[in-house]
């Protein structure tokens, strides 16, 4: 006997991915809308930055004084980028020469600027800044201006402390206060401000959720899909004739259907992951740190506990999937009837990602934990938090779940339902 | 008696039942290739079939005939261990469709009304599919694939996708591809039902000629009573879930005096 699972995982991989609508839909798509994403805000951050490099700025000079002439110095010298300077007499003919140049502000130095200063009033440097368009580059050209009036506000100040007070460091001076955050962590004290800490545990914790809602979705779909298309292709009453036990025929569909499933999100991921580097690339210091620098370390028995909670909640929700399936008669309402399905995950996901859980009343408490796929992503953040007290019963929930809807999923395969059961989930039109 | 090979020579098939027929007939009871008594089944308040009787004997080609709704497709799914009797008992060479269908499955070879093939696969693909599920060995399945290949007739065309073919064409493959793995029984729901004159033609005489050179028992089902004149040895006709008359064409065309099926059916219905 030719091996007949093989037989058929081989063709449920081949039909599925040879669909031009699964195919592009689940395994490219990702790829592609990522990608164009990604590359698109590469490019734009690539050009902004270039355009901000090289800056040119028409400076109106009215003062003529010790602080017109450090600016002019501090401005020949400026670090973050090169500054072209063009001096003009007033500020009409700045406002000639920026319609003419590509300019992209004026810096209005007026007069009594170096007076005012020297007698310890404040003065005001003015900034005229071009808005062409509502670019990125833009949005940075108006930072840029203010980063270099406030650069020389510290030059000038340090240089008038150093003036005034000749016996101390200036640097002391303008910030005599240190400040020292320390976060206290699950009874440690971590030598790194909170903000890091929650922004690296959202990145790294928080986005489980929604890695694992693109897995179960991606496997529902293709599940159902692969039952609806035997339906739609009048297939499936020729497969059931056939010489093999319908339970290795289950078998097969939730193989094949979870291979090309997993395809599709490593796509997914793939597509996102470039998408976020790009963003993240863009946004410049992002401060990364390791989830072991915060005491979190994933145990073996963390990854073992981790393996058996994805791979539960896959099974549970493919078996959900081809049972609903079942009662559909064409691809369209196979995928209708996933989008219910879908809430169901949904729910959990967004509760879990914004709210504390416990902090719910306890009617919504009950709901959300009710809800098996609530348990996959709570265990998922226990086990990376190292609370493995929990897991068992979330894992527990969910492995009487999955033999729950396994054993209905394989009843209605090896009974006549999957043949006979028909309902629709398509709305009728009211023409009809 | 019931381990019966899949594969087995045709002429010993007929062999056996020439001897059974004319000398044993009397002495020893053949297992019949299906046997139907008292089937039933309803659908709802339906009752799609109402209490049938039907036997098929080994190497025979087996028609029922009957008007839409007679119950045609409902006793064949039943046959092919689709649907479940509402009561009455189904057996396919001694196996009982419900208690032993796994035994039952590897014996049969169903062709539905409906019938469709997997759109990306390509005729061949989708032949050595179905193969590989009746074949003992990889060479096998290969042997049956050249058969199935033979049979649809498609020649260059078996390497192109499925979702290419004409719908005469996905007859031809599946009708192929139900009598390449050589079945015990072959149970073909109006074979040619949708098709033109020469696709039907065509099909008619592929399910002809390898019934008879595989020794392959066949049950087909159609309401086109020309087809099954020319095609079968006896015919069932079935009416409201019950079968109405039953013989060879010749035989009731002399008990009705007429010259053919179509007739016999008006006949039987208003006079039976
Ligand atoms: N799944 C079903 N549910 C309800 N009624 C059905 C079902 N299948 C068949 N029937 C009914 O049973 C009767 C016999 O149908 P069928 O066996 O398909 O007849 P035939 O194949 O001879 O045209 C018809 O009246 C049909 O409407
Ligand atoms: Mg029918």
């Amino acid at each position: 006997m030719v091996n007949a699972l093989t037989t058929l995982i081989v063709k449920e991989v081949k039909e599925l991915l040879r669909d031009p609508k699964i195919l592009v839909g689940t395994v490219l798509m990702p790829i592609i809308m990522f990608g164009i994403l990604g590359s698109i805000f590469n490019f734009s951050i690539g050009s902004a930055r270039e355009s901000l490099e090289n800056i040119s700025i028409i400076v109106v000079n009215e003062d003529n004084g010790p602080v017109s002439s450090a600016f002019k110095n501090f401005i020949e010298n400026y670090p973050a980028a090169k500054i072209t300077a063009l001096y003009v007499q007033n500020i009409n003919l700045a406002f000639d020469e920026l319609k003419k140049t590509n300019a992209s502000g004026i810096i209005l130095l007026p007069k009594g600027l170096s007076q005012n200063i020297t007698k310890g009033i404040r003065g005001e440097i003015v900034s005229y800044i071009l808005l062409s368009s509502l670019s990125m580059t833009e949005q940075g050209k108006a930072s840029i201006f203010q980063s270099i009036v406030e650069s020389f506000n510290k030059v000038l100040s340090l240089q008038i402390i150093s003036s005034q007070i000749p016996s101390m460091d200036p640097s002391f001076v303008s910030n005599p206060i240190a400040g020292g955050y320390y976060t206290y962590f699950r009874g440690s004290v971590l030598n790194i401000p909170p903000q890091i800490v929650t922004g690296t545990l959202y990145l790294q914790i928080m986005m489980m959720p929604i890695v694992i809602m693109i897995m179960l979705f991606s496997v529902m779909t293709m599940a159902s899909t692969s039952i609806a298309l035997e339906k739609e292709t009048k297939t499936l009453e020729t497969l059931l004739t056939l010489p093999v036990n319908r339970i290795t025929i289950l078998i097969g569909k939730l193989s094949g259907s979870l291979f090309v499933a997993v395809l599709g999100t490593v796509a997914y991921l793939l597509g996102f992951n470039y998408y976020m580097s790009s963003l993240m690339g863009g946004f410049g210091e992002q401060q990364n740190i390791d989830l072991s620098a915060l005491g979190i370390n994933i145990t073996p028995l963390g990854y073992i506990l981790m393996g058996i909670v994805f791979f539960v909640s896959i099974v549970s929700a493919l078996a959900l999937a081809v049972s609903f399936s079942v009662f559909s008669e064409d691809v369209r309402s196979a995928q209708a009837s996933m989008s219910y399905i879908f809430i169901i995950i949904l729910i959990p996901t967004l509760v879990l990602m914004f709210v504390d859980v416990n902090a719910l009343p306890l009617i919504s408490q009950i709901l959300i934990y009710l809800i098996p796929f609530t348990h996959t992503i709570v265990a998922s953040k226990s086990i990376m938090l190292g609370e493995y007290s929990m897991v068992l019963i979330n894992i527990g929930y969910l492995i009487l779940f999955t033999i729950i809807v396994l054993y209905v999923a394989a009843k209605l395969f090896t009974t006549e339902k999957i043949f006979t059961a028909k309902i629709s989930f398509k709305r009728k039109k009211l023409t009809e | 008696m019931r381990n019966i090979t899949v594969v087995k020579p045709f002429f010993i098939n007929n062999f056996y039942s020439m001897l059974a027929n004319t000398f044993m007939g009397g002495l020893r009871e053949m297992v019949a290739a299906v046997e139907v008594s008292n089937l039933i089944r309803v659908f709802g308040t339906k009752r799609a079939v109402n209490g049938l009787n039907l036997k098929v004997n080994e190497g025979e080609i087996f028609g029922l005939i009957g008007p839409n709704g007679a119950g045609k497709t409902t006793t064949l799914r039943i046959i092919a261990t689709l649907l479940k009797p509402t009561s009455g008992n189904v057996k396919v060479f001694g196996y009982d469709v419900i208690s032993e269908a796994e035994n039952v499955r590897k014996l049969i070879s169903y062709l539905p009304e409906e019938s469709g093939a997997y759109n990306n696969l390509s005729g061949l693909e989708y032949l050595r599919f179905m193969a590989s599920f009746y074949a003992r060995n990889r060479e096998e399945v290969e042997s049956f694939v050249m058969e199935g290949a033979k049979i649809s007739g498609l020649k260059e065309r078996l390497s192109d996708k499925i979702k290419t073919y004409s719908k005469g064409m996905k007859r031809r493959l599946l009708v192929a591809r139900t009598l390449m793995i050589r079945p015990k029984v072959a149970i073909l729901d109006e074979p040619t039902s949708g098709l033109d004159v020469f696709y039907a033609r065509y099909v008619r005489d592929e399910i002809k000629e390898y019934a008879r050179s595989y020794g392959v028992t066949v049950l087909l089902s159609s309401h086109n009573m020309l087809e099954v004149q020319y095609l079968c040895s006896r015919v069932a006709l079935i009416n409201n879930g019950v079968i109405v008359e039953e013989g060879s064409p010749e035989e009731l065309f002399r008990k009705y005096d007429s010259n053919n099926l179509e007739d016999v059916f008006i006949k039987v219905s208003k006079y039976g």
